[in-house]
């Protein structure tokens, strides 16, 4: 699974890819894929690492929780080290996300740039999820920046999904393209030593 | 996954260990040993968060479900011992300040 995409790369080692379908049971191969990032990048930090868990198992249970067709949506984690930061795409097949699922609210008219409605519908030709397109050319026209919310009431059981993986990235977006979802994670490389989140 | 394994050591007390990943597989299994821990009586209830190397929102719920479960029965509902990823998340949703972290089960099994 560990760099399979690297002719993208130009640090093949760096990249790390994982697919699956949107069950409860498949967020233990994106924990599992984390733990070997970690052992085999022993120099990226345990916190900065076990943040962007945190939020990629956040955005994937999400994905797993309200994602259509429930139980039959397709996902493709693609994680990249960098020298200054940790990177993670994380796309999937599913319908657009609904109002309440979205982080803050995805205009219209920000759907309706992301790209044509059909074809294709689904993966890309070859199964995937993520065109082998470089992070930098991540369509920035179509990326929305989450708008700052309160969380929930201190004793409620839920509604933090979100929220939790906003507080511990730097950057969070999502945009639906191309009968896609996808959410681009970042997370910067604290200096060693470096306190607090 | 995650294992978890319940000791009465009161007549109103228990301690709940924990063990592996409190993700949303996991929740729900937690939040009914503590119904559980509460329906039998033991409405004090620990929670041994040592060997609990991640926690997502559905943990979360879970303790916060356990929570009202327990005050609802005129107990309570105390964390001990969790890890930094745990520690981090509870301090980023504020739920420090309910589920105050406390160092060890000992110290947090007493002073009720």
């Amino acid at each position: 699974m560990a760099g399979d995409s690297g002719s993208t790369s130009p640090d093949r080692d760096a990249v790390y890819e994982v697919a699956g379908v949107a069950v409860p049971g498949s967020l233990d191969q994106l924990h599992d894929l984390m733990t070997q990032v970690g052992d085999e990048h022993p120099a990226v930090a345990e916190l900065d690492l076990s943040m962007l868990e945190t939020a990629v198992i956040e955005i994937a249970g999400n994905l797993v929780e309200h994602g259509r067709p429930a139980g039959a949506v397709s996902y493709h984690l693609r994680l990249e080290v960098l020298p200054d930061r940790l990177e993670g795409l994380l796309a999937d097949s599913g319908e657009a996300l609904p109002e309440g699922c979205r982080p803050g609210g995805v205009p219209e008219n920000l759907v309706a740039a992301a790209g044509p409605e059909e074809p294709p519908a689904g993966p890309m030709p070859d199964g995937r999820l993520l065109a082998d397109s470089p992070r930098g050319q991540f369509p920035s026209d179509v990326l929305e920046e989450l708008a700052d919310d309160d969380m929930p009431d201190l004793l409620d059981e839920d509604g933090r999904g979100i929220l939790i993986a906003r507080a511990v990235l730097d950057e969070l977006s999502y945009c639906r393209r191309d009968d896609a979802n996808t959410w681009r994670m970042v997370r910067l490389r604290r200096p060693a030593g470096a306190a607090s989140t | 996954m995650m294992d978890i394994q319940r000791s009465v050591v009161d007549e109103d007390l228990a301690v709940i260990h924990c063990e592996g990943r409190l993700n949303m597989v996991a929740a729900g299994s937690l939040r009914a040993c503590i119904e559980q821990s509460v329906d039998a009586g033991q409405s004090r209830v620990v929670i041994d968060l040592g060997a609990i190397s991640f926690i997502d929102s559905s943990g979360l719920g879970s303790l916060i479900a356990g929570l009202k479960k327990a005050r609802q029965a005129g107990g309570n509902l105390r964390i001990a011992a969790a890890t930094d990823q745990v520690l981090t998340v509870l301090r980023l949703t504020n739920l420090d300040r309910v589920l105050r972290p406390h160092l060890t089960v000992e110290e947090a099994s007493s002073g009720w």
